[in-house]
């Protein structure tokens, strides 16, 4: 990237495609989390610790992508907490909701898991020893803290919505924020990123779920009403995402907006453009008319095969459509001709090893947050017989 | 100092270890069985340990580094032959003994007040200069002597520039019966006009791209220059982007953001920016706009001027005579980039339309050009 610039280049690589991928699955799984705890849904509450725990896994890793794709990386925990540029700057306001997320995400893990660790508390070893810290002390277990903490919960999640709304919402500003680029700043572009996150978040709880729930847990099996609202859920979800893409298409037309947008289009996503098969294949397409069409069909949202192709399909197309909007704005250029030819070295701090590394960083996090507090949702026959067992 | 701060705060960590110890020993005695309590203890321990580690290690870096500035100044062996860093054909490196670092020295040796926002409130200061540039196209022949004095002046490192001058060809050929030029399909005549468009940071009055900044790094001094603080800046890119005149760069040596600074240290010493200084035409003329007598407020009301997208609300303060409004966005269908510059941007399909290879040309690190001369 540093080699080759010459008069214009695309200098947010593919780390800061990663940024809002992994964050818009962080608030996504968010939204599934707080639809058992806030909204009251019995049919979401098998995935809801899967959802918080992923949700937490993903928000670690969402902020390490931009600092990746920063040039000096060392600098920029002090900078942005110490010298914040607060009403102005999106990527300052977003350093500051970033934060409370993650102390906010802590509570939530917290009063979720917070019997699985009593439990676990009396184990020996490591793991023991690690529940019996993530208890704090508190090893009551009786039906008034129990309903103490879904209490917790319940408030957490209606702060959390907002909060997990924001912080994708304001990744969406990032973009939509920058006036310069003509393919960006776009008053839609926020309320976009928050729907595709939240499409994209359902499709990963799903995806966990079923893969899960099938082959690693020893006590729970998949249930098919939870399958079924999921799908429900992303029906509505691929609509709304599908209705402002048609927005965003609609003001691309000469008659309605400037010229840069107009040939921004014409250059970038129309017929022709660069990114032709990116956008209206990829993304429209497989990513959101196919699964669409797909989960209207009440036999597909309750098999698992299917299930697990469309949240698979979801992921391309959200993946997608990040890739189109961090790289496809860069591509048409501000003062020189024709469209950027961007490059993506296999190596280096923004190649796309180091972006699949990002990936791969998330899963492994993922997977360390599952063994230390868990993923899997405890039956409530089993955790009755723990409570009568604490009395006894 | 820092040498004997670092081995007391090591010595307090050490020292809250062995107390911790001392107090687990202790709950032993007394046979509390607060496991959990432990634990805590030991997490606090490991937090305590691992913050003071990385504080040590911190001062001793820093200690490391002002020992080897010390050993450079006593050492270094200086000229053309040992100091092949400077010889021009590849990226200086920038160190303490360059003079580069002061950049509170370098940037607002005086001490102006400086803005992150809100710049409209930055008349009501009354400041005492306001500095502009005024472009007259009609003299401007593209030599680029002006991209090479600012090269020279700021060093500013291979393959990026602080100012461009856009050559660019307008008009068609068009059919006729004795042209010049002879194909296929007959005989064609060039209608087409030459026009240079030299580009550089507009110091808008209103700039998205300090506003952008998450790190306050880049600021508007009192006087209107927009520079950026390279010891503050993260290289995180959203001023680039933010810029609408793409005048903003990534350093490929300091690895920060990088622009035109409008020769801020000749500016301080009562000198005249490089580029203005070196241009054939005197095309760019440099000046304040708070003295009427200046040339630039002369010409600013004796000729009608234009800025560049004013659409985008920045407040340019970069004035041009003459200049075609047809050539400066991106997407004109009637401009045509000279192939033999730069600033046809080597990386756009355009330059592939022309029948241009896109071949980038690689810069080498040679680490002595003089070894063989040595010998």
């Amino acid at each position: 990237m540093l080699g080759g610039q010459f008069l214009e280049t695309a200098i947010w690589g593919l780390p800061i495609v990663i940024y809002p991928f992994l964050s818009g699955l962080m608030a996504g799984a968010f939204v599934i989390d707080s639809l058992a705890h806030l909204f009251g849904f019995k049919q979401f509450e098998p995935v809801a610790k899967l959802a918080a725990t992923s949700s937490f896994a993903m928000v670690l890793i969402a902020a390490l992508a931009p600092l990746v794709d920063s040039l000096q990386p060392a600098k920029a925990p002090l900078e942005l907490y110490f010298r914040d540029h607060f009403p102005y700057s999106p990527l300052s306001v977003f350093i500051i909701i970033w934060t409370l997320y993650v102390i906010l995400m802590f509570f939530e893990m917290y009063f979720d898991y917070r019997v699985e660790n009593i439990k676990k508390s009396k184990l020996s070893g490591i793991r023991g020893s690690i529940a019996r810290f993530l208890t704090f002390g508190n090893n009551n277990i009786s039906k008034d803290s129990l309903l103490k903490d879904k209490k917790a919960l319940f408030i957490i999640s209606a702060i959390g919505v907002p909060l997990a709304f924001a912080f994708h919402g304001y990744i969406g500003f990032v973009f939509g924020a920058i006036k310069a680029r003509a393919l960006w700043t776009s008053s839609v572009m926020m309320l976009m990123f928050i729907t595709s996150a939240i499409v994209s978040g359902a499709a990963l709880v799903t995806l966990l779920y079923i893969i899960g729930y099938s082959y690693y847990s020893k006590k729970n099996v998949v249930n098919i009403e939870t399958l079924n609202a999921l799908g429900i859920f992303m029906i509505f979800a691929i609509s709304f995402d599908l209705f402002l893409d048609f927005i965003d298409k609609l003001y691309s037309f000469r008659a309605y907006t400037e010229a840069d947008v107009f040939h921004g289009w014409t250059l970038v996503y129309n017929a022709g453009g660069v990114l032709f098969f990116n956008y209206f294949v990829v993304q429209i397409l497989l990513g959101l008319i196919i699964p669409l069409i797909l989960l209207i069909f009440k036999p597909v949202r309750t098999s698992k095969l299917m299930m697990v192709l469309i949240s698979i399909l979801i992921q391309v197309g959200v993946f997608a459509m990040r890739f189109n909007t961090v790289i496809g704005g860069q591509l048409l250029p501000k003062i020189s001709q024709g469209t950027i030819i961007p490059e993506f070295p296999w190596l280096g701090f923004d190649g796309i090893l180091s972006s699949i590394g990002l990936i791969c960083l998330s899963i492994v996090i993922f997977f360390i947050l599952g063994w230390l507090f868990g993923w899997e949702d405890s039956n409530k026959s089993s955790l009755e017989n723990q409570t009568n067992s604490v009395d006894n | 100092m820092k040498f004997s701060l670092s081995i007391i705060l090591l010595g307090g960590v050490y020292v809250s270890y062995r107390s911790d110890f001392s107090l687990k020993e202790a709950n032993d005695e007394a046979n509390q069985e607060s496991l959990s309590a432990n634990f805590m203890s030991w997490f606090v321990k490991s937090i305590a340990l691992g913050l003071g580690g990385l504080f040590a290690l911190s001062m001793f870096n820093s200690l490391d580094r002002a020992d080897a500035a010390e050993k450079n100044n006593v050492d270094l062996p200086t000229g053309p032959i040992n100091n092949h860093r400077w010889m021009g054909w590849e990226n200086p490196v920038l160190d303490d003994k360059d003079g580069w670092n002061d950049w509170d020295k370098l940037l607002n040796p005086n001490n102006l007040p400086v803005w992150f926002d809100n710049f409209n409130k930055i008349p009501n200061t009354k400041p005492k200069h306001h500095w502009v540039m005024v472009i007259d196209t009609r003299k401007c022949v593209g030599c680029q002597a002006c991209v090479i004095a600012c090269k020279s002046e700021n060093n500013v490192p291979l393959g990026v520039f602080r100012t461009v001058v856009q050559v660019m060809e307008t008009g068609s050929m068009e059919s006729s019966p004795n042209g010049m030029v002879v194909t296929d399909d007959g005989n064609y005549e060039p209608n087409v006009k030459k026009f240079m468009l030299p580009r550089l940071c507009n110091h808008c009055d209103e700039p998205p791209c300090v506003e952008a900044c998450p790190v306050k790094a880049t600021f508007k001094r009192q006087d209107g220059i927009v520079l950026v603080d390279y010891e503050k800046c993260i290289g995180c890119g959203t001023c680039i982007q933010a810029c609408p005149y793409n005048m903003r760069f990534f350093n490929p040596v300091t690895k920060t953001a990088d622009k035109c600074t409008l020769c801020v240290h000749r500016i301080d010493a009562g000198l005249e920016p490089a580029c203005v200084t070196s241009c054939v035409g005197r095309a760019r003329i440099f000046g304040d706009l708070n003295d009427p007598k200046s040339e630039v407020s002369r010409l600013i009301s004796q000729y009608p001027t234009a800025r560049l997208k004013m659409s985008q609300g920045t407040e340019p303060q970069v004035f041009y005579i003459d200049l075609n409004g047809n050539l400066e966005g991106n997407t004109s269908m009637d401009k045509v980039f000279m192939e033999y510059t730069y600033t046809i941007g080597f990386n756009t399909t355009a330059y592939k339309k022309l029948g241009g290879e896109v071949e980038l040309p690689k810069i080498e690190e040679h680490k002595n050009p003089f070894k063989e001369f040595e010998k």
